[in-house]
């Protein structure tokens, strides 16, 4: 009995033993054998891969209708798919659009792709908020989703598995025009490529390459002031408060900016070192007529100008960033003489909205190049330095100068006042350039911003382009406008949980088809009965564009007040920001002659303007000119950092940098606003925000999307 | 045999004691390791492979034993080897536990040294890009297993020992006296 009791317990123990130890594999083992498998069940199966390989030979199957659900937000409901004027749209084929349809483009790509659109997006709904209640339900509600400054998010719920793998799906020979266009447009793969190193949705991709925002002015206001003879200047009293930055060690004259080439072959002298902002704010009496008349007097004696304007106009302009200030402190000084005695106060500098305000820190470009922005966006705060690694602008001290600097200028009157309050909507550019000839008119000089809509003969028939102020940038004397047109944070991707696999082959297709000439055309011009199928238009450039017909144009001045954009987006459903490249052809085809004027006169000088590649004059910093991604793929870690232990992209940091340029210079401030008073309090308020832990996680963040490129 | 029975009625509530400390560590097993968790870089694949998969399905396993290490304990209540010398039964059901029990104990010990061994293995110098700086390895947590499960182990053994000896000593006993009460039958039968 005692012998069968052994036996049965060591029979036991045995299986146990081998039941326990995996048939004899240590746990790690096991682990490695769970994760292939896994591995191995996510790969698509072979022969679907070489079905799938197909595609790219023969273009996706279209031959059954496939339903489609699409959730587009942009906060805006003319903005969207769907067809949202109260009047009907008739094209010219009598197809008769109305309120609820889809726009005429989503109808065309509809049919061209055999689907059956559903836009499902609540229509006023804002991106951010969208994405933000959608991801509740997995986003299961619909089969693409898509908006602006949403790439981020995109971006990490695709990791999350949320949205699907386009990079597998590329692989697997869908997608093959897009596949095509990022390997032409390397920078563009970078910037949407997360930290996994898949793409996860298609971006919106302006005209990159082409100059974004320039220095548009009143043409007349600088000739008027600076040519006319004998002219009517004001004599009120200026009060002066900027010191000027060519002053003292950095006086500009020989090494330091004395000779400038505005154009190859034309080099501009400077004679002296003489500093117009000293000389203005020497003047013992300080008005409209002593201002400029030190102006005239101090251009005539450094330059070899047949007239004192050109140092702005043209293309031999060579003025800095204290010439600029001295002339905008003449026209600030000078408001009955500028605008025949209709205005008793004229603005030297805006911005288009209050919403653009931090447009006035590229001027930051202009004090030794300071980098502010390093993108088209005001969220890229960061620059990449020497050695490949991104710096955080804001919290510099070049910065905190430069928002001193505009305090100055901001407490001489140069800046429109109203720019800085986020609550006023007012577009400031159609009131101080669009009513002039209204009853109560109001004037503004300068604004930094799109040439086509800041040159439109309906705005304003005097405005033009100026060549940037030249300035010492990456420590070398050049032109430079550090904003090019980017990658935008917008575009789309496909869900996984509200998708089947037939819908998700569909949606590649949709997605591929705007990189399709035809779908280009499409999105950027319209419907192909809506082109001048025999004639095309030359842009400025050389380059043949489509052409609108007589129906476009005049449709768009009936229904959009002749503004094409307008009428493209609200009513044809065209230049939306879902994933495709805009051309620059739709834009030059509503610039009008001034702004060609200005396109050709930066295209001839040596401006230079940042790109995703970076180039320029060899300078300290190899990188310099290179813009940032979009956008930074953050992993959940990286998110909870940031959320949890800083608080540095709240709003209230940019106001704290406003009210230095509103506040420091005069000590003006209201009760409650703080105003840092030197440059240790100004860092120390991003330190206690959690600087260095937001920059180290920035800084990882991009390291790692350089690195899986 | 009355110390035996005592001292099988200690190494039951010892036993008890083993097995509630192994299973308190089975709990904390992952917290040593919680910094870990979460990392979706591919430079640091290994190290969440390290803590998503082989931590995870470990801590599972050794979990798993540990509940039934804790039923053990509940069924030598129901066997009554707190309060009673076992049965052949008893004494066969533990004894099979016990030796599976210490199975798991062994298999977790051998685990654990292969799980260190792996740690050892990882680089950790990418820690950085997701947040971690100056991350060290961290190996008390392994060292404590190595002695709470060798601990179980001879816990397992001593028990299972003195239950053995128990039964025996109790057996011999009965057929002792069952023997000497014969003797008395006979020889009232003789007189």
């Amino acid at each position: 009995m005692r012998k069968k009791l052994t036996k049965v317990m060591l029979l036991a123990a045995m299986a146990m033993s081998a039941a326990l130890t995996g048939c004899g594999s240590s746990v790690v083992e096991q682990a490695e054998q769970q994760t292939a498998q896994q591995t191995a069940e996510n790969q698509p199966e072979e022969s679907a891969g070489s079905t799938e390989a197909a595609v790219a030979e023969t273009g996706p199957d279209l031959t059954e209708e496939v339903e489609l659900k699409f959730n587009f937000a942009v906060g805006n409901k003319s903005r969207t798919m769907t067809y949202n004027q109260e009047s009907p749209l008739t094209l010219p084929d009598g197809t008769v659009v109305t309120a609820g349809m889809l726009k005429p483009m989503w109808s065309y790509v509809e049919n061209a792709l055999n689907c059956d659109f559903t836009d499902v997006t609540v229509q006023d709904i804002k991106s951010a908020d969208m994405i933000q209640t959608e991801s509740t339900s997995n986003f299961s509600g619909a089969n693409i989703y898509g908006g602006e400054s949403i790439a981020e998010r995109l971006m990490y719920y695709g990791t999350e598995g949320k949205f699907v793998n386009l990079s597998e799906r590329m692989e697997a020979g869908y997608l093959p025009n897009f596949k095509a266009y990022l390997e032409e447009n390397p920078d563009v793969k970078t910037a949407i490529t997360a930290y996994d190193g898949n793409i996860y949705h298609v971006p919106y991709i302006a005209e990159i390459g082409q100059i974004g925002r320039s220095f548009v002015i009143r043409e007349s206001w600088v000739t008027s002031l600076l040519d006319a003879e004998n002219a009517g200047y004001d004599t009120s009293d200026f009060t002066v408060y900027y010191q000027g930055f060519y002053v003292g060690d950095n006086k500009r004259t020989g090494e330091n900016g004395g000779t400038v080439t505005p154009k190859e072959g034309v080099e501009i002298v400077k004679k002296t070192d003489a500093s117009i902002i000293e000389l203005q704010n020497a003047l013992e009496v300080k008005n409209g007529e002593t201002l400029t008349n030190a102006l005239i007097q101090y251009i005539d004696e450094n330059y070899d100008y047949d007239k004192p304007s050109e140092l702005y106009l043209g293309e031999k302009a060579a003025y800095d960033i204290d010439e600029l200030i001295a002339l905008m402190r003449c026209i600030k000084a000078n408001p009955h003489y500028l605008t025949d005695g209709k205005a008793d106060v004229v603005w030297p500098m805006f911005t288009r909205q209050s919403s653009y305000r931090e447009e006035l820190l590229r001027l930051g470009t202009y004090f030794d190049g300071v980098k502010v922005h390093g993108s088209d966006s005001y969220q890229a705060r960061w620059y990449i330095d020497a050695d490949g690694v991104v710096q955080y602008t804001y919290a510099q001290e070049s910065v905190y100068d430069v928002l001193c600097y505009l305090s100055d200028m901001e407490a001489e009157g140069l800046i429109y006042s109203d720019c800085y309050d986020l609550s006023n909507k007012t577009n400031h550019r159609s009131a101080l350039w669009g009513t002039d000839e209204g009853e109560a008119p109001s004037y503004g000089f300068i604004t930094y911003d799109f040439i086509a809509s800041s040159t439109a003969d309906s705005l304003n028939p005097d405005t033009a382009v100026i060549l940037p102020p030249v300035a010492k940038v990456n420590g070398v004397w050049q032109y430079y406008m550090d904003n090019g047109r980017a990658i935008k944070p917008d575009g789309w991707a496909i869900s996984v949980a509200g998708s089947t696999e037939e819908q998700i082959q569909r949606a590649c297709a949709v997605f591929d088809y705007f990189f399709t000439e035809e779908g280009f055309t499409l999105q950027n011009y319209g419907l192909p009965m809506n082109l001048d199928q025999e004639n095309k238009y030359i842009g400025p450039d050389g380059n043949e564009y489509p052409l609108f017909t007589d129906w476009v144009n005049e449709t768009c001045n009936n229904v959009a007040n002749g503004d094409l954009s307008t009428f493209l987006r609200d009513w044809m459903g065209c230049l939306m920001p879902i994933g495709y490249q805009k051309e620059i052809g739709f834009e030059y085809q509503y610039t009008s002659e001034r702004g060609f004027a200005g396109w050709e006169l930066l295209k001839n000088s040596t401006t230079t303007i940042a790109t995703y590649a970076g180039e320029g004059p060899e300078g300290d910093n190899p990188n310099y000119y290179k813009m940032i991604p979009p956008v930074f793929s953050l992993t959940s870690r990286q998110k909870e950092t940031i959320s949890d232990s800083t608080s540095i992209e709240t709003d209230d940091v940019v106001e704290y940098m406003f009210n230095i340029i509103r506040y420091k210079t005069k000590g003006n401030a209201p009760q409650g606003a703080e105003v840092a008073q030197s440059y240790e309090e100004y860092l120390q308020m991003f330190e206690n925000r959690g600087l260095e832990l937001y920059e180290t996680t920035y800084q990882t963040a991009y390291e790692v999307m350089t690195s899986v490129n | 045999m009355e110390r035996v029975f005592k001292t099988q009625k200690i190494m039951a509530w010892v036993y008890t004691a083993a097995a509630l400390l192994v299973f308190l560590y089975t709990l904390i097993f992952m917290t040593e390791y919680k910094d870990l968790f979460g990392l979706k870089l591919s430079q640091n694949s290994q190290i969440s492979f390290f803590h998503d998969s082989v931590l995870q399905t470990f801590n599972r396993q050794i979990f798993a034993l540990a509940l039934a290490g804790i039923v053990m304990v509940a069924v030598s209540f129901f066997l009554e080897l707190f309060s009673k010398v076992p049965d052949r039964f008893a004494l066969f059901v533990f004894l099979l536990l016990l030796v599976f029990c210490i199975g798991g104990s062994v298999y977790a010990f051998s685990n654990i040294q292969a799980i260190e061994s792996f740690y050892q293995g990882l680089d950790f110098q990418y820690l950085y890009l997701e947040g971690m700086d100056g991350y060290e390895p961290h190996f008390t947590t392994f060292r404590i297993g190595y002695c709470i499960y060798a601990v179980q182990i001879l816990v397992c053994v001593a028990y299972g020992a003195v239950l053995l000896l128990s039964h025996t000593q109790f057996v011999k006993w009965l057929r002792k006296t069952a023997g000497s009460e014969d003797g008395v039958e006979k020889e009232k039968r003789s007189a």
